[in-house]
C-alpha cells in the first residue's frame, strides 16, 4: 500500500511532512482565536469555530500535531542512529504516523462539532485518546526492538529522554485523560482538578521538554563539533526531571481548595525544578563554550541555540510564578499565556524545527530545498515569539494588577484591547514562518521529483 | 476517597517502572564509560562538514538571544515588583 510504503526513514519524512502541515493549520485557528479576541462578532458566531472551541482546536494542533510530530519524527531519527542500528520497521512506523495524524484530524474535526472533554489539553475523546495511546506504544514498541538489536552498547542521554517522553506520556495520558471512564474522561470534583493539572503539567514537562531536550544533547554537540561536556551530569538530569517534574502539577491550581500538602510539594517541586532545567543547559553551554558562532552557522543549530535560550526563560518564570505571591498578579491572565507560548513554541517548537532542518539534509541526501527560507522563517518565529512575551506579558501584568487594585474583569477589558491587537498583528508573522516552513519542507523532501533543482 | 486506589496503583506503577529501568542501567553497565559516551553523537558529522580546526565564522545573531534574555528579565523583574507592591 502506497501510504504504508516503506523507504529508508520514510516515518521520520512523514513525521516532518505532518509537522510543517500542522504548524500552518494550527496557527491559522490560533490566529482565528486571536481576531476573536479582539472583535468577537466579527465572524458571525459560526459554531464550529466559536472561541470555546477553537481555542482548544489550536492549542493541541499545536501542541500534538505540530511540535508533537516534528519531535517523534525527529526520535524516530536519533534512537536508530545513536544505537547504530537501522529503525525496527519503517512500516510500523508508518503506521505510527498515520495513527497520529488521525488522531490530530479526529481530534480536531470531533472538537470543532462540539466534543469535548473540558480538561485543558485533555479535551480530544475517548474514541481519539485510545487512537494517541495506540499511536505512542506502536512508537514505543518499534524503538523498543530497534534499541534491543542495537550495535552500540552504551545508550547516549538522548536515548534516555526519548524513552522517558514515550513511557511517561503513555501514563499520563492514560490516567489523565481519565480513559477508564469513557464517557467522561474524568473523574469528579476537586481530586479531578488535580488529576487534570498532574497531566496537564504533564504534557509540556514529560511529552515535549524530554524529547526537545533529547534533540539539543544530539545536535549541539555535532554542530559545534566538540564532545558533550559531562555525560553524567546529563544523567544526573534525566533522573532528576523524572523525580521532581512528575508531582508539581499542583502548581497551576494553587488558588483552588486543593490540600496544602500538596500546594507545598508542588511549590517546592517547581522550584527544585532548576537542578534538571540547570542540568541541561550548563552542560549545553559549557559544551558549546567559545563555539557558538559555529551553533549559528548551522540552520538547525541556530534554531536549538535560540531553543536554549527560551528554555531558560521560561524555567526561571516557572519556578516564579509559582510563587503564591506572585502568582496572586499573574494567575488567570495572559502572563500565563505569554509562559505558555515560551514553553510550547520558543522552546520546544523552535527546537522541534532546529531538528527537522539539522536532520533532513542527512536523511534526504541532499541540501535543504532553500537555507534562505529557512532562515527567513527562524527569523520570523523569532520575532513573533518575542513579539508574543512582550504584549502578553505586559497585558497580563496589567489585569493583574487592575484585579488586585478591585478593578472587576470587564473594566480592564478595553485597556488590553490594544494589546490584543497588537498579538494579532505579531502573529501574523509566525503564521506566515508556518507557510514558509510547510513550502521549504516539502520541497525539501519532494522538490526535487518535480524537476526544482535544490539549492 | 473512591480516586485513591487509582492514585496510589500510579504512584506504585510508576515508581517501579522507573526502578526497572534504573535497575537495568545499572546491571548493564549504562552509568561506565561516561567519557566514551560524551562522543557518540559526533560520529553523525556530515561528511565535508569542516573540522573544528577552520577558524570561527562571524555572526551577529547571538546579540539577538542576548537581548531576548534581558527582555525576559525585564518581564520578571516587572512581576516580581508588582507583586510585592501588593503585599
Ligand atoms: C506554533 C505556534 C504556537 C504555539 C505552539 C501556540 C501554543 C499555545 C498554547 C499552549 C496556548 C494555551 C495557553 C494557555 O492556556 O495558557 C495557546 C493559546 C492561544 N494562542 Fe497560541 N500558539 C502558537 C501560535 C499562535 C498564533 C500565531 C496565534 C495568533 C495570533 C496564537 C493565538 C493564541 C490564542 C488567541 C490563544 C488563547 C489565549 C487565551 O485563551 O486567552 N497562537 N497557544
Ligand atoms: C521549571 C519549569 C517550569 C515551571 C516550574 C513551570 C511553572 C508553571 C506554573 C506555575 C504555571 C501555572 C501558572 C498559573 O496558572 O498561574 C505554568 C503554566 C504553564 N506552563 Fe510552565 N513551568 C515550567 C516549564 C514549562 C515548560 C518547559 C513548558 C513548555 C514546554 C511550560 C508550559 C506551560 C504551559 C503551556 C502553561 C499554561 C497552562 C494553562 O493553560 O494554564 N512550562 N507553568
Amino acid at each position: 500500500m502506497e501510504l504504508l510504503r516503506e523507504e529508508p526513514h520514510g516515518t521520520t519524512k512523514a513525521f516532518y511532512l505532518s509537522s510543517a502541515v500542522w504548524m500552518v493549520f494550527g496557527t491559522l485557528a490560533g490566529f482565528t482565536g486571536a481576531v476573536q479576541l479582539i472583535a468577537p462578532e466579527l465572524l458571525g458566531n459560526i459554531p464550529w469555530i466559536v472561541f470555546g472551541r477553537i481555542r482548544p482546536i489550536h492549542t493541541n494542533a499545536v501542541i500534538f500535531g505540530f511540535v508533537g510530530s516534528a519531535l517523534i519524527g525527529s526520535a524516530h531519527y536519533l534512537v536508530p542512529t545513536l544505537v547504530r542500528t537501522p529503525l525496527y520497521s519503517e512500516r510500523l512506523g508508518k503506521i505510527t504516523v498515520w495513527l497520529w495524524n488521525l488522531a490530530v484530524v479526529l481530534g480536531t474535526l470531533t472538537l470543532s462539532l462540539g466534543f469535548s472533554q473540558n480538561r485543558e489539553y485533555a479535551e480530544w475523546i475517548w474514541p481519539v485518546d485510545v487512537i494517541v495511546m495506540a499511536s505512542l506504544g506502536l512508537g514505543f514498541y518499534n524503538l523498543l526492538q530497534t534499541v534491543k538489536r542495537r550495535e552500540e552498547e552504551i545508550l547516549y542521554v538522548s536515548v534516555w529522554y526519548i524513552f522517558g517522553a514515550f513511557v511517561f506520556t503513555a501514563f499520563i495520558y492514560f490516567f489523565g485523560n481519565a480513559m477508564w471512564n469513557p464517557f467522561t474522561g474524568s473523574i469528579t470534583g476537586i481530586p479531578d482538578g488535580i488529576l487534570a493539572w498532574f497531566y496537564g503539567h504533564g504534557v509540556v514537562g514529560l511529552f515535549l521538554t524530554p524529547f526537545a531536550v533529547a534533540i539539543a544533547y544530539y545536535i549541539i554537540p555535532i554542530t559545534c563539533r566538540a564532545p558533550l561536556y559531562s555525560h553524567s551530569l546529563s544523567l544526573l538530569g534525566f533522573w532528576s526531571l523524572l523525580m521532581i517534574y512528575t508531582h508539581i502539577g499542583t502548581h497551576h491550581i494553587l488558588q483552588a481548595p486543593t490540600p496544602t500538602w500538596l500546594k507545598v510539594i508542588a511549590i517546592t517541586g517547581s522550584i527544585a525544578m532548576l537542578v534538571p532545567v540547570a542540568a541541561v543547559l550548563i552542560n549545553l553551554w559549557l559544551t558549546m563554550r567559545g563555539r557558538i558562532p559555529y551553533i549559528l552557522g548551522d540552520t538547525g543549530g541556530k534554531f536549538v541555540l535560540a531553543g536554549t535560550v527560551w528554555y531558560l526563560l521560561t524555567c526561571i518564570q516557572g519556578p516564579l510564578q509559582a510563587l503564591p505571591v506572585v502568582q496572586r498578579i499573574t494567575h488567570f491572565n495572559n502572563w500565563v499565556v505569554a509562559h505558555a507560548h515560551m514553553g510550547v513554541l520558543g522552546f520546544s517548537g523552535i527546537i522541534a524545527l532546529g531538528g527537522i532542518y539539522f536532520i533532513l539534509p542527512r536523511i534526504t541526501g541532499r541540501p535543504l530545498h532553500s537555507k534562505f527560507l529557512a532562515d527567513m522563517q527562524y527569523w520570523l518565529v523569532l520575532l513573533g515569539m518575542s513579539g508574543f512575551f512582550t504584549v502578553l506579558t505586559a497585558a497580563g501584568l496589567i489585569q493583574g494588577h487592575g484585579w488586585l487594585n478591585g478593578e472587576t474583569v470587564y473594566r480592564m477589558l478595553p485597556e488590553i484591547h490594544p494589546y490584543m491587537v497588537l498579538r494579532l498583528s505579531v502573529g501574523i508573522l509566525i503564521v506566515s514562518g508556518a507557510f514558509i516552513g510547510l513550502y521549504n519542507i516539502y520541497m525539501s523532501l519532494y522538490g526535487f521529483k518535480t524537476g526544482r533543482k535544490a539549492s | 476517597m473512591a480516586y485513591y486506589g487509582g492514585w496510589i496503583l500510579l504512584v506504585v506503577l510508576s515508581i517501579w517502572a522507573a526502578l526497572i529501568a534504573f535497575v537495568w542501567a545499572v546491571r548493564s553497565g549504562q552509568f561506565s564509560q561516561q567519557g566514551r559516551a560524551r562522543f557518540l553523537p559526533l560520529i553523525d558529522a556530515m561528511p565535508g562538514q569542516a573540522s573544528s580546526q577552520e577558524p570561527l565564522p562571524p555572526s551577529r545573531g547571538g546579540y539577538v538571544l542576548v537581548f531576548i534574555l534581558g527582555l525576559g528579565a525585564a518581564g520578571m523583574l516587572c512581576a516580581v515588583i508588582l507583586s510585592l507592591y501588593h503585599l
